[in-house]
């Protein structure tokens, strides 16, 4: 699902240059999935991608469609930023969610849709998307259904 | 209080002279550069181990930016320092990460005959002083690589991009920790630096803070505030260090370097603050559960010594919370009770274990460490002033992340 964020003016968000090494996580995200990418040999899981596993040294990575599950590991709360983008959105959330399929697999987001005294440490969270223009589309996670 | 030696045994190499530059937010006066602020600083400290330029054979600085066009203006290489001395060196290296590292390999260098008295400095113009910003682009920007995944949510400066407020976060929610907690932390630290002539409160704004003033200060990223950045500045702060022995010629006590852990091997190293790069490593608060185990391994045992043995300790705070992290990592306290530690009498000057006597990052200035060690070197020479910790034996300074460990324990004697 494509939503649009609530105050932050996405069409100015710092747009990810999709690289080889990442361009599917990118493409997944367009088409609203979580993939992350997952070392063929020994099974972990690895945000942001990289060239080889960094366990087991295998090359064989490949990108894997995950729940998008996961809980709140910690966040923050952004008080004052000059960027076009977030200036007007002040306070937001930045949200580390630790994904369900690993322990500490951890990404990056917002949660925009979410009042921010609802974001909480262990909170059952699933990631949405949000459409930034250009091609691109980020996480944006809300609260888990029913919790 | 143990005495037998470890691995380091008796010390070979000591600070010998000290020298600071004025430390200030202000332009610098017209015409005048970072890089006259170093040498004047560079030259005292010569001049405090009783040596001259012609004495010194090595040289080493932490430098992020050592362009032609920048050297001398918004960083000081050893180049420049090279140049403007007119020293005949037989060592130099720029080192990659904080003064720490460039005091240890100064430290080898002269134990390893490589040089004799070496010159080491941190000069700063911290790219976040008001009129160094950069403007904010109206444009869309772009970022690849690692970045890509983190900056288009909105971090903004290094207490979001290094992790800090996060981990705080974290830290506040899994041990029961509040911001009334840092407050007294944050208010004794400021105390500390209106005792310190040389710190940026004390020359330039000395004035108290209550624990209100902290508790209403304008939040950054929750739960940080704005007393718990460091406090970017100019200036530059120098140390000569040399032979053990050549301190018996000094008027003045020296700081004998006992023994150091460093493993700074760069962003894929022995962990990273948070989680680096999406690279399998833990995120900081479970690693700095591992890291009391590494430094009784690494710099408790190679010492021969204890924690309780330290006499002070002066540990990063570049945000507030890594104080905290460091305190548990050295095994000053147990895990998870760096918060309740720091309440205690036992953290002012006069306590068991006087804790950041100079005001460190937080309030004598934002020098990539420098405070920590100046002040325990200062500490160990006896002469720290009104701030002078009784009997001061050992003075341990810690710096960056635990994780990254750059830790020295300085000896007012040789044993």
């Amino acid at each position: 699902m494509q939503t649009a964020s609530a105050r932050i003016a996405d069409e100015l968000r710092p747009l990810p240059v999709a690289t080889d090494l990442n361009r599917p996580f990118w493409d997944a995200a367009r088409e609203g999935r979580l993939d992350i990418q997952r070392c063929q040999r020994c099974g972990t899981y690895f945000h942001p991608p990289l060239p080889f596993c960094d366990i087991c040294d295998s090359r064989e990575l490949r990108f894997e469609t995950l729940s998008g599950r996961g809980t709140v590991y910690t966040f923050t709360v952004i008080r004052a930023n000059k960027m076009p983008a977030f200036d007007g959105a002040t306070p937001y959330a930045i949200v580390e969610v630790a994904l369900a399929e690993q322990p500490a697999l951890l990404v990056t987001c917002n949660m925009n849709s979410t009042p921010l005294e609802d974001i909480r440490i262990g909170a059952p969270v699933e990631a949405a998307f949000v459409d930034i223009g250009d091609g691109m589309s980020l996480l944006d996670f809300k609260l888990a259904e029913g919790a | 209080m143990a005495t037998q030696n470890g691995r380091f045994g008796k010390s070979k190499v000591a600070v010998l002279g000290i020298g600071y530059s004025r430390i200030t937010r202000d332009p610098l006066p017209e015409g005048r550069i970072v890089g006259d602020e170093c040498i004047e600083a560079c030259r005292t400290a010569i001049a405090d181990a009783g040596l001259t330029p012609a004495d010194i054979d090595g040289i080493t600085s932490f430098v992020e930016d050592s362009s032609a066009a920048t050297d001398g203006i918004t960083a000081v290489t050893p180049a420049y320092v090279w140049r403007r001395l007119g020293l005949d060196i037989t060592w130099g290296e720029v080192n990659n990460k904080f003064v720490g590292g460039s005091l240890i390999e100064a430290h080898n260098a002269i134990a390893g005959g490589a040089c004799k008295f070496a010159l080491v400095w941190r000069a700063v113009d911290d790219p976040r002083l008001p009129g160094r910003r950069p403007a904010v682009s109206s444009q869309r920007v772009k970022v690849g690589g690692d970045a890509a995944f983190t900056q288009p949510y909105g971090g903004v400066g290094g207490m979001v991009q290094g992790g800090h407020a996060q981990v705080a976060q974290r830290y506040f929610h899994e041990f029961g920790a509040t911001r009334e907690h840092m407050a007294k932390h944050i208010v004794r630290n400021r105390k500390h630096a209106l005792m310190n002539e040389k710190s940026y409160w004390a020359i330039n704004k000395p004035e108290a803070l209550s624990v209100d003033d902290y508790m209403n200060a304008r939040m950054i990223a929750d739960p940080l505030c704005l007393y718990d950045c460091d406090i970017p500045v100019r200036g530059c702060i120098a140390y000569v260090l040399g032979p053990a022995e050549a301190a018996q010629d000094l008027d003045h006590g020296a700081a004998y370097i006992k023994g150091f852990a460093k493993y700074w091997i760069g962003p894929r190293g022995v962990g990273a603050f948070y989680h680096n790069g999406g690279r399998q490593v833990k995120p900081a608060l479970e690693e700095n559960k591992d890291l009391p185990a590494v430094f009784d391994r690494h710099l408790w045992g190679p010492l021969g010594l204890k924690a309780s043995d330290m006499s002070t300790a002066n540990v990063y705070d570049g945000f507030s919370i890594i104080t905290w992290l460091w305190l548990e990592a050295l095994g000053f306290c147990g895990i998870g009770e760096a918060f309740e530690y720091v309440q205690g009498d036992h953290n002012e000057i006069g306590g068991k274990l006087p804790l950041n006597t100079s005001g460190g990052q937080l309030a004598e200035g934002a020098m990539a460490g420098a405070p920590h060690y100046s002040e325990s070197i200062l500490q160990c020479m006896g002469r720290a002033g009104v701030r002078q910790v009784k009997d001061c034996r050992y003075a341990i300074g810690a710096t960056d992340r635990p994780s990254r460990a750059q830790v020295l324990v300085f000896s007012s004697q040789v044993d």
